[in-house]
């Protein structure tokens, strides 16, 4: 797992034919929902992939529609948050209780 | 402060019941899931506990770490707002005590922070990018486990109800790492919890599935692009089986009733607004269908579900995606739970504006009993003899109460409409698509003669404007009860009154009150109190502030004919001091 790991990547295109023509083509993970959002020049989409399946997808047909940008390893940034993960139970006393982030005003 | 872990989430929830004990319930679900946890979901509501309800659930999906620490957050903030009677901020996003006092006052909110506690663990403890829940299903891996949002009974078997060609989001293959359907609809016990709540909670009247990222507000439907022509071609239609799904196509489109996607637009446009307020990112709104279909996902169950069985409440089911990334740092975490917590409180605002309560119980020596969910066509009066006992009538009002009580927006307002001395139940809609105001005149056996009076614009653009509210009493004396809008929200100058002509009919009038309405009512945490103020035995309507910032109670006195007299008595520190202190309620008489 650690030799292929999932890479967040962007898939923008001046269509949305473009973008869905590529991600036919390579199956990628789309998320909860396949839901690409307007962009400048166009659309983008959010997708997750294998690191070698992602540099193979640059070769298909339809990529030539389409720019992909990698933002993140997502299993290495997985491997560093599960560190801001709680360790013990913060409320495991009755009289703990949880606070909210607004602001009371 | 760092994620919370599943331990930690249960707790959260059981010290948040524990410690507001008067505004929660804290409810058990049901099934317990693969690995033998047991999740909770806790009812949040200072009012009816039979009031409208909005379910809010969170980490279906493994992966998506912030949603359920946002809706511990949100609980949190709500409850200790409401116990304190402050408002709550979110970067520039602001909303006011009043705001908090009407959401838990109006409508229930239920919470159901993390709906898939096994993967939670699984991605938090070992592999991160998880998404399924940990069902063993004969094979280690990526073989084990379904993914929940397509396992929900919501044209399930993807492979029979879908265009070949479509692109469904979703796979009969156990090995498929992030959307295995399961063996059947509603197979795994983290679904079956979702339904139950549903099932068991029918005053639940918003669907709200919380995940991440994109970011992106999603509305029904998500098996094909939205059309409102066409009623047949709907998800039980399965003449379109072979067609449905596919993008751009004009064989098949999902039919959503116009009202229905007017109100899911409009209530995603507020969360939107929302969510923007905290520190500018546009989420934006889009269908739930985007490049491809979706099946078995919770927010078009819930949605269906009245489709199916009309027996059943209708429910809106949203999906806030959430986020830019499925882990953010905990610092970026933070402001996403900011943005999710606004707009939820949006969502909640919508939903108690349109509050109804499934019953309502009407005031005076008689109880009726008026049904805002489909299924009956009668209204049953328990009536007081006087001595502790009740004659009970069951009276046949079967459009008034079969249909148009149950429309969503729709208030029940009581009074005597025509002067007999009897209490008439009239229905007045507070969403677009009507112009009349139905009365059912009581008369006085237990059964009901019912009218459809119009009022076109009082009704049909006045009474569906956000932030009015609706104000009852004899605004000109001569014994019939009218019906006057008090906006709460900028934007309006005038005191509309629909007056009750005794027949059914309304005649209408709009004075002004300039200062009144344009500037003190929209004062956040002012409290509309309605009495004759003078004595003249025509009823006025009073402000009372119970925010800081007042030192005086501003009154609208009614002239009879549609026309109001503005006074600003001062009351120094009954206003400026008292009403505002937390706890304090309002309860006006004849003290003297
Ligand atoms: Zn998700």
């Amino acid at each position: 797992m650690s030799e292929d790991p999932i890479i967040h990547f962007e898939i923008r295109a001046a269509t949305l034919a473009e973008i869905k023509e590529f991600t036919d083509e390579i199956q990628p993970d789309l998320g909860c929902r396949a839901i690409a959002r307007r962009a400048e020049g166009g659309f983008v989409i959010d997708a997750y992939l294998p690191e070698s399946r992602l540099q193979s997808s640059r070769d298909v047909r339809s990529a030539a529609n389409v720019s992909l940008h990698v933002l993140e390893n997502a299993s290495e940034v997985g491997r560093a948050r599960q560190q801001e993960v709680g360790s013990s139970n913060r409320y495991a006393a009755r009289g703990e209780i949880p606070r909210g982030l607004g602001r009371k005003e | 402060m760092p994620y919370l872990n599943v331990d930690e989430i249960e707790s959260a929830l059981e010290n948040l019941a524990a410690a507001y004990p008067d505004l929660t319930t804290l409810m058990t679900a049901p099934n317990t899931t693969h690995e033998g946890r047991t999740s909770h979901i806790l009812r949040l509501g200072a009012g009816d506990p039979s009031a409208d309800g909005v379910l809010i659930l969170g980490g279906m999906h493994a992966r998506e770490w912030v949603p359920p620490d946002a809706l511990i957050s949100f609980s949190a903030d709500l409850l200790e707002a409401h116990e304190t009677g402050t408002g709550l901020g979110y970067g520039g996003a602001a909303f006011s005590a009043a705001d908090v006092s009407s959401i838990l006052e109006s409508v229930n909110i239920f919470i159901f922070a993390c709906v898939n506690p096994d993967g939670r663990r699984f991605s938090q403890a070992s592999q991160a990018l998880w998404r399924k829940n940990r069902r063993p299903n004969g094979g280690g891996g990526s073989c084990l486990g379904v993914d929940i949002n397509r396992n929900f009974d919501f044209l399930w078997d993807h492979l029979a109800k879908f265009a070949p060609d479509s692109g469904v989001s979703a796979s009969d293959n156990p090995c498929d790492a992030n959307v295995y359907r399961g063996p059947a609809a509603g197979s795994e016990p983290e679904t079956r919890n979702v339904v139950w709540m549903l099932d068991n909670t029918p005053q639940i009247r918003w669907h709200m599935d919380v995940h991440s990222a994109v970011p992106v507000i999603l509305h029904s439907w998500g098996s094909d692009q939205n059309q409102s022509t066409q009623p047949t071609q709907t998800f039980l239609n399965t003449a379109f089986d072979a067609v449905r799904g596919r993008i751009n196509d004009t064989a098949y489109g999902e039919f959503i009733p116009a009202e229905d996607l007017d109100l899911v637009s409009s209530a995603s446009a507020r969360m939107n607004d929302a969510v923007k307020a905290v520190r500018g990112d546009n989420y934006g709104v889009e269908q739930a269908f985007g490049l491809y279909p979706t099946s078995g996902a919770s927010d078009d169950y819930a949605f269906a579900r009245h489709f199916a069985d009309p027996s059943r409440s209708k429910v809106y089911g949203f999906t806030v995606e959430c986020g830019h990334s499925f882990q953010p740092t905990w610092t970026e975490a933070e402001e996403v739970i900011k943005e999710v917590s606004a707009g939820l409180i949006a969502l909640c605002l919508e939903a108690a504006e349109l509050a109804v309560g499934s019953v309502s119980h009407v005031r005076g020596k008689d109880i009726a009993l008026v049904r805002q969910t489909p299924g009956w066509s009668t209204i049953p009066v328990a009536f007081s003899n006087g001595t502790g006992g009740w004659d009970i009538t069951n009276g046949a009002a079967p459009t008034f109460i079969g249909n148009w009580a149950n429309t969503p927006g729709v208030r029940i307002v009581t009074g005597d409409f025509n002067g007999n001395g009897l209490t008439d139940i009239a229905l007045v809609r507070q969403t677009p698509g009507w112009a009349s105001i139905p009365i059912a005149f009581a008369n006085g056996s237990g059964g009901w003669d019912i009218t459809n009076g119009a009022a076109p614009t009082f009704i049909g653009n006045w009474a569906n404007t956000p932030g009015v509210r609706i104000v009852t009493g004899d605004f000109n004396g001569n014994g019939l009860t009218d019906i006057a809008l008090v906006r709460q929200t900028p934007g309006w100058a005038s005191i509309p009154v629909a007056f009750a002509n005794g027949s059914g009919g309304w005649d209408i009038t709009n004075g002004a009150a300039p200062t009144f309405i344009g500037n003190w009512a929209n004062t956040p945490g002012v409290r509309i109190v309605t009495g004759d103020f003078n004595g003249n035995g025509l009823t006025d309507i009073a402000l009372v502030r119970q925010t800081p910032g007042w030192a005086s109670i501003p009154v609208a006195s009614s002239n009879g004919s549609g026309g109001w007299d503005i006074t600003n008595g001062a009351a120094a520190t009954f206003i400026g001091n008292w009403a505002n202190t937390p706890g304090v309620r309002l309860t006006n008489g004849d003290y003297r």
